[in-house]
């Protein structure tokens, strides 16, 4: 998938939404991800590497999968340590 | 001296030579059938002065207890000698089929030494997998031993699904196309949340009208929940293809893996 630009407003918006998320609502509710990356850092990656459309449709794509009831569904040698889904930009 | 007794004197010393090295060798067989690592690695160091045997050894060492960094960089000063190691060179092109736990670069040596080798029987297997020669349609379960025949299996029916149908039954009922690769858990759960999204949508629109900015809200984001849905399906259909030929490298490297492991220094 190639990069693609994205709008400088829409960048800083969705950068400072996540690090509001992250820095205030997720201590808070004690939000705990299935993932290696979790969802909202993944979102934010993704859109650093794909741009802020394809990037946000990707990292609501975790989002959507992330629950533990969804454990049986991923292979064994996904499965981390710590028991958390191995999850990478460049492969999903 | 008359030439008898040197005839004997060099027969005496060959033999003892022989005797020597086939004790070490028992020696080393010893050691690593009872796993006792650092006797092993000091035992290796102290008995040999020859650099390439030395080097081999090491190699063999640092494979046996899969360490890929020390092995890679002593496989690369003894390569002659261990491609002529049959049992090391499959037990290590077992290891290896993880590729994924090395760095591209480092592996594509390994790959190159392999390519160059002539094997037969059940390092052919291997050696198949490892030059990434398997194709989905020329496989056949019955090939392959009993314990990665439902690996096999999964992996060619894996392949023949198509990411754009998997979208196209997303854009039909949200989901579906998750479950149509088998994720059913993760299928109901994207159905679940779709369903939510659009009742709460439906409801703003009825009770507060289109123009209310709670609805626009409402709107945007179920909009954006089904076109992730659309998206993640076609996504997650080659993701799968890519993650049961990882699943099926990884069962095979386990399984070979156990057939050449013991007979590493036979």
């Amino acid at each position: 998938m190639h990069k693609k630009e994205t709008p400088k407003a829409l960048y800083f918006l969705s950068g400072a939404m996540i690090y509001f998320y992250q820095n205030c609502i997720s201590e808070q509710i004690q939000a705990t991800c299935t993932y290696q990356i979790s969802c909202s850092e993944y979102i934010k990656l993704c859109i650093q590497e794909y741009g802020f459309f394809h990037g946000t449709l990707a990292g609501l794509n975790q989002y959507m999968k992330c629950s533990p009831n969804n454990f049986k569904n991923h292979l064994a040698y996904t499965l981390n340590e710590d028991n958390k889904i191995i999850n990478s930009i460049k492969d999903e | 001296m008359n030439k008898k007794s040197i005839c004997l004197l060099f027969f005496f010393v060959t033999i003892s030579k022989l005797i020597v090295s086939q004790d070490k060798q028992d020696f080393i067989r010893y050691l690593f059938k009872e796993k006792q690592n650092n006797e092993l690695l000091q035992f290796i160091k102290e008995s040999y002065w020859n650099n390439d045997s030395l080097d081999y050894l090491l190699a063999k060492y640092h494979l046996g207890y899969q360490r890929d960094s020390s092995f890679l960089f002593f496989v690369q000063k003894s390569k002659k000698l261990f491609v002529a190691d049959t049992i090391a060179m499959g037990y290590a092109s077992c290891y290896f089929l993880k590729s994924d736990q090395l760095e591209q670069e480092r592996i594509e040596w390994f790959r190159e030494m392999q390519k160059n080798r002539k094997v037969e029987g059940i390092n052919k297997m291997s050696d198949i997998f490892f030059l990434n020669e398997i194709k989905s349609n020329l496989i056949h379960e019955s090939n392959f031993p009993n314990l990665l025949q439902a690996s096999v299996k999964k992996y060619k029916q894996a392949a023949q699904k198509n990411p754009i149908k998997a979208a196209c039954l997303s854009a039909v009922v949200p989901g579906l196309g998750k479950m149509y690769i088998g994720k059913y858990r993760i299928g109901f759960n994207a159905m679940f949340m779709n369903g939510v999204f659009a009742a709460q949508t439906y409801e703003s629109i009825h009770k507060l009208g289109v123009k209310h900015p709670l609805s626009i809200v409402n709107i945007i984001l179920s909009s954006l929940f089904y076109a992730s849905t659309i998206y993640g399906s076609y996504r997650d259909t080659e993701y799968y293809k890519k993650e049961n030929l990882q699943q099926l490298y990884h069962d095979a490297s386990n399984y070979y893996s156990t057939v050449y492991y013991p007979d590493l220094y036979e």
